[in-house]
């Protein structure tokens, strides 16, 4: 049986980018790929739906780690999109045939091992595979804690998923990797990346602007939707920001974690102080979830409601445009 | 907040409750998870273990296998209860005769016209014609045959009006 070294993640995306560099020779933690990749973002964008429900992010666009691992100097990714499903599988298993682990967009609908409950039609989840016996592929699914197996036409059908972010049979692997990682220029290229998408895009609806807009439009649920709607519209922030694949607190934990491995790379102990208020602002985001779990089941406190709901996510959006301001300097004077 | 705890209490496994919701791994799980109500089992992941990442005493990151945490098995559950609600609904309009079968299995397997349209390679007002009876009776094998594939069923089943259980819940 081929061997693959799987470590269990939290995010899918980070954690496929963190087994196949592994795999290479280079080790390096989910969070470290995760932080270097730039993965951390807010966005509320209602012009776009999921289900009739405004979309809400707080990790970077689908594939933006995975392109900027691959943007690594002394990396390089192949990266194959296909119109044919034959050809995809046929490629796929090319590559396995030569020892290649190669890296799959799918859609978790069409995967028959994921947990019902979570069977959404979410399209961008990352896997490896490592290996085929028989009619079965041996997958690496970062978020399990074990290697599975898929059968291959429900492989190939996850590969093939329509609707948003549709995958079109997406591979990618690494075909050449530096012998050993610099770190600290990666390190400072990722945070400034993200600090820039959360503090300086003069557009109101993502980074922190975005917290506080979302804030704003959130007071106004009961009224504008209906008690009802209002609660789904809750329901469906707080799935995104803790249901599995985020590591909790909407990706805060974790960039928190890569923040503290980097005060270590770098010798730096600002960033084991931003890391400190990053994790305050992760338990005030789950602060908000509790809330809204309790609004949402129909058993709120006297005081839980949509203006205490807003309020923490202001002061969520206040905490992170400390952190990122103060993260933001520091990077400056590290080029 | 009365408990802050939310996150550095889950280290030593506490029995910290926040409000109804009860944080952490409790040895009591299932008698905790009644008062939840989840509609298939008591946690989203089938008892499942995730990672999740954990500040230890001395304030360092580390990651832990752990349950899922309360709050989000509640989100899930309301995304569920919202779908059975379409899935009931549709039932119903079949039995009314406004609707197809194929309106069930859409509704059933999470899809609208559009996505069921991209999945079937037709255009999507094609689709919508098909959710009515009067055009649904009339369709060409080969039609019958592409939806039954997607949905794995039989096109007898489209044909009798079978409502089996949607793709996620195949064995």
């Amino acid at each position: 049986m081929p061997d693959f070294p799987h470590t269990q993640s939290a995010h899918c995306e980070s954690g496929v980018a963190a087994n196949l560099l592994t795999h290479q020779g280079i080790p390096i933690s989910e969070a470290m790929a995760f932080g270097m990749g730039g993965g951390l973002f807010f966005g509320y964008l209602p012009f776009i739906r999921i289900n009739g429900l405004p979309l809400v992010t707080y990790r970077a666009a689908a594939g933006h780690i995975l392109r900027q691992i691959g943007a690594i100097s002394g990396v390089q990714m192949v990266e194959k999109r296909f119109r044919n499903q034959d050809a995809a599988m046929a490629e796929l298993d090319q590559a396995l045939a030569v020892g290649i682990p190669v890296g799959l967009q799918t859609g978790v609908f069409w995967l028959p091992y994921f947990p019902r409950a979570l069977r959404f039609h979410f399209n961008a989840h990352n896997l490896v595979v490592y290996g085929k016996e028989g009619d079965e592929y041996l997958i690496s699914d970062p978020v399990f804690p074990q290697p599975v197996r898929c059968p291959a036409n429900d492989l190939a059908r996850a590969r093939f998923a329509s609707g948003a972010l549709a995958p079109k049979g997406k591979m990618y692997y690494l075909t050449q990797t530096p012998a050993r990682l610099e770190y600290k220029p990666l390190i400072v290229k990722g945070i400034q990346s993200v600090c820039k998408m959360m503090l300086t895009v003069p557009f109101p609806l993502i980074g922190v602007k975005g917290i506080r807009f979302l804030a704003n439009r959130l007071v106004r649920w009961p009224q504008r939707l209906g008690q009802e709607r209002a609660d789904l519209h809750l329901g469906h922030v707080v799935r995104m920001q803790e249901e599995i694949g985020t590591g909790g607190g909407g990706f805060r934990f974790m960039y928190a974690a890569f923040l503290q491995e980097s005060a270590e790379v770098m010798q730096a102990p600002l960033l084991h102080d931003c890391a400190a208020s990053l994790t305050t602002a992760g338990d005030t985001w789950r602060e908000f979830a509790a809330i809204a779990a309790r609004v949402c089941k129909g058993r709120a406190h006297p005081d839980d409601s949509y203006p205490a709901m807003a309020a923490c996510i202001n002061r969520c959006a206040a905490l992170e445009e400390k952190v990122f301001t103060e993260l933001r300097q520091w990077a400056r004077q590290h080029p | 907040m009365a408990q802050r705890s939310s996150y550095h209490s889950r280290v030593p496994k506490s029995h910290s409750t926040y409000g109804f919701i009860t944080i952490g791994v409790t040895p009591c799980h299932k008698s905790t998870m009644t008062t939840l109500n989840h509609p298939a089992d008591e946690n989203i992941t089938n008892g499942l273990k995730i990672i999740s990442y954990g500040v230890n005493s001395k304030g360092e990151y580390e990651l832990t296998p752990d349950d899922v945490w309360q709050p989000v098995n509640v989100v899930n559950a309301q995304a569920w209860q919202e779908i059975e609600k379409n899935i009931t609904a549709s039932k119903d309009k079949i039995a009314d005769g406004r609707a197809s079968c194929l309106h069930y299995y859409m509704t059933a397997n999470q899809m609208d016209t559009g996505l069921l349209a991209q999945y079937t390679g037709q255009p999507r007002w094609r689709v919508c014609l098909h959710l009515m009876p009067f055009f649904f009776h009339r369709l060409p094998a080969d039609t019958l045959k592409k939806y039954a594939e997607l949905f794995k069923i039989f096109p007898d089943d489209l044909t009798q009006g079978r409502l089996r259980p949607p793709l996620y819940l195949h064995q």
